[in-house]
């Protein structure tokens, strides 16, 4: 469109981006005739919807979302997973043992303790009940290994990167292996302690220029590239 | 902390008749959007209290009783006497009621009663000065909601200033710094008659008086209170929902002809 | 005690701190400024301070008070005991129960709880210094500390206080103003609906005077909506030109 500004538009909610036939998208809604923001973000448009990539957000589970979580109750049937959002996780015992917990035979806090960290996916969630886990595909389950960062869930999308692009540099350039959960908590696994610092910060990094050009090559050089001093 | 509470179920088929109603500016018991239910009132039926008055607006009763003392001033107001405004919301006056300490329901009705009753100089404060700085009196306005079926807030401020002016307190002389009864009584003096207008809203549309079921379905509500000169002493917006500018102003426009129409069935003027 | 009072607005219209009738006093806006919370502001209006929180959504304790179908919002204005001349009590008194009413009646209807059900939403308005209008200022700095924690919102809501000093309509009414002058009518507008969402008068108006103070209200509040627009946008700090639109 002739005159169009080309750098992204910042928007903030409330704001109009968009009107007449373009459906409301991610962080945005219809009101009236026109389409606004209902986050801080930036505005991105599409063919026919037009949605905010934003600043910040909650996680709100999705059904096959890989998730990784921390073991935070047991109760009689199953394990609460704190999954970084407003909505526990639940892992039903039949999940790990195929049957219910039995009180003469389970322990399950020795099968998953408080604070275990869990690879998870989710197989089942509604407006009226918290997410349902799965552990039993495999790559799933208990992870023994690694250090766990927690990203902005709006900025996972980025860490991951187009096709795995993103991830992939990161886990070639360091030496490490990431598992990155949709809900904003990854699990990355290094023997390097420098490099675990550099991996945090690079994971930073990401978070706070999400937005910008040359990301992925600020990212590779922050790894890579030499400590000061040395 | 104010808390989100459930809203009281509303039949769908019921809303759904209320907003076709008012968009042809009807309403579910054949009200016009301006007119008010029929208001009755008692006063001088509690017999230990100075002042009383029980008004009924529809299907909703508020008691009020007065009880005028002697005591000592607000230190920031040393030449006034004092006036202290509570509500209770009983709750044999609603299943919403819950006994306890008083909520914000209760504290903003109270204090809504107040603001009508005082920035309208209603009853002349400096005229309860009995020293001042020492020795003053402190009039107690205690309002009871007995029976809610609407739009308590107008109920509650007329019931109030209905009590008001049936107060007949005991006279107090001054010997050195102490009061001593007179043996008379006098009555209050009260020198103006404030009257309070609520309006529900839904979307674009108001309508006065909202019964208990129209309170149910409303966004919010705004209630006006004017003085017997037509100008405006509290104005309250309650509840949730958005007002627009002209909205306003036709709500106020309208309050003004119900508050002159309300005060003539009070007693308060005959114009 | 028959002081003279204070003489509020002078032959030229200036008011006792310079300002002229329709001025707002000088705002001041420090997003993210607690680190744990999930969104936060530092807001400052004249010689109010005000520190906002919001937490969540998150789980509702005790559970029966969840609701099914939306998130409930918990909100407190409270004054610090030191925020006054005279200290106060640090237990909630009545006005400030109605106030937290009132500010969340202001605040619910823009925030999307049908979004994230069975959640609570926490706002915590601390008025650290107090000098008029804290209500309204509190409300326009909680929309910003909403926004500053991704709730999703409607629209952002911005408010301020309007009053009569010696027979003229003020804008953004201080302490003295608001305790010597004859009204306080405090109005919270969301600008890009064009409606308004709180509204209270106190004091004596005429029907007239009242219609000026929602005018004058009302482009106050414009200007206070445009200092929050440009505090939630300066957050994203963008370098000139090296920005990249996702296209994925």
């Amino acid at each position: 469109m002739e005159g169009e500004s080309r750098g992204p538009v910042v928007v903030v909610p409330g704001e109009v981006i968009g009107s007449g036939n373009y459906r409301a998208g991610d962080n945005a809604v219809r009101i009236g005739n026109s389409v606004v923001a209902t986050r801080v973000g930036i505005r991105r448009g599409g063919p026919d919807a037009v949605s905010v990539i934003p600043l910040k957000g909650f996680y709100v589970p999705r059904v096959g979302d890989l998730v990784v979580g921390i073991v935070c109750d047991v109760t009689y049937n199953m394990w609460k997973v704190d999954i970084n959002s407003p909505y526990f996780g639940v892992l039903p015992a039949t999940d790990v043992f195929g049957r219910r917990f039995d009180p003469t035979r389970d322990d399950p806090l020795r099968t998953f303790d408080i604070g275990t960290v869990l690879k998870a996916k989710i197989v089942a969630y509604d407006r009226s009940q918290d997410p349902l886990l799965t552990i039993r595909e495999p790559e799933l389950g208990k992870a023994d290994f690694g250090f766990l960062v927690r990203v902005n869930p709006a900025k996972i999308a980025r860490v991951i990167g187009r096709g795995g692009s993103m991830l992939s540099k990161i886990q070639q350039a360091s030496n490490s292996r990431a598992i990155v959960g949709q809900n904003g908590t990854v699990i990355v696994t290094t023997n390097d302690p420098a490099m675990r610092d550099k991996l945090i910060r690079a994971l930073r990094l990401i978070e706070d220029e999400a937005h910008t050009y040359g990301l992925t090559e600020k990212v590779v050089e922050l790894i890579s590239g030499k400590v000061e001093g040395e | 902390m104010s808390v989100t509470k459930e809203h009281s179920v509303i039949s769908r088929i019921l809303h759904k008749e209320m907003l076709d109603l008012l968009a042809k500016d009807k309403r579910i018991d054949g009200r016009s959007l301006s007119e008010f239910r029929k208001i009755e009132f008692e006063t001088g039926l509690l017999k230990k209290a100075e002042g009383s008055a029980l008004v009924t607006l529809g299907g909703t009763k508020v008691l009020v009783g007065v009880k005028v003392e002697v005591g000592t001033p607000f230190p920031d107001t040393p030449d006034q006497g004092v006036l202290t405004v509570n509500a209770e919301l009983l709750p044999l006056a609603s299943p919403t009621f819950e006994p306890g300490p008083p909520d914000e329901r209760s504290i903003a009705l109270a204090r809504y009663v107040d603001r009508s009753i005082r920035e309208s100089k209603s009853i002349d404060l400096e005229a309860l000065a009995l020293k001042p700085g020492k020795v003053v009196y402190v009039v107690y306005v205690d309002v009871y909601v007995l029976d809610y079926n609407g739009n308590m807030t107008d109920t509650a401020v007329l019931a109030a200033v209905k009590a008001l002016e049936n107060t007949n307190m005991k006279k107090f002389n001054i010997e050195g710094d102490v009061p001593v009864f007179s043996g008379e009584l006098m009555p209050l003096i009260v020198k103006d008659y404030p009257v309070s207008t609520t309006f529900g809203i839904v979307g674009e549309k108001w309508f006065v008086d909202p019964d208990l079921e129209e309170e149910q379905a409303s966004e919010g509500f705004t209630s006006f209170t004017y003085t017997r000169d037509g100008n405006l002493c509290a104005v309250m917006k309650n509840d949730q929902g958005y007002l627009s500018p002209p909205q306003i102003f036709e709500m106020l426009d309208t309050g003004w002809e119900k508050a002159k129409e309300i005060g003539r069935i009070m007693n308060w003027r005959s114009d | 005690m028959t002081e003279e009072k204070t003489k509020l607005i002078d032959e030229n219209g200036i008011r006792t701190d310079g300002r002229k009738s329709d001025e707002l006093r000088p705002v001041s806006i420090e997003l993210g400024y607690l680190k744990h919370a999930d969104g936060s502001v530092l807001y400052e209006q004249g010689k109010c301070k005000i520190l906002v929180a919001v937490f969540g959504p998150s789980e509702v304790h005790p559970k029966h008070l969840e609701l099914p179908d939306r998130a409930i919002l918990r909100v407190r204005y409270h004054m610090a005991p030191f925020s006054v001349d005279e200290r106060k009590s640090p237990a909630p008194s009545r006005r400030e129960m109605e106030l937290s009413m009132v500010i969340r009646n202001a605040l619910e209807p823009i925030m999307m709880t049908e979004l994230f059900p069975r959640t609570v939403v926490e706002v915590f308005i601390e008025i650290l210094q107090a000098d008029g209008g804290t209500r309204v200022a509190g409300l326009t700095a909680a929309a910003l500390a909403l926004a500053d924690a991704g709730i999703p919102l409607r629209g952002i809501v911005s408010g301020c206080a309007v009053g009569k000093i010696h027979g003229t309509m003020v804008l953004d009414l201080n302490d003295t103003e608001d305790k010597e002058g004859d009204a306080d009518m405090p109005i919270a507008y969301i600008p890009t609906m064009s409606k308004i969402s709180l509204l209270q008068m106190d004091g004596l108006l005429t029907r007239e005077e009242f219609r000026q103070g929602i005018s004058m209200a009302i482009n106050g509040s414009m200007k206070l909506y445009a200092m929050q627009v440009a505090a939630l946008k300066s957050k994203y700090n963008l370098p000139e030109g090296q920005e990249k639109e996702e296209t994925q």
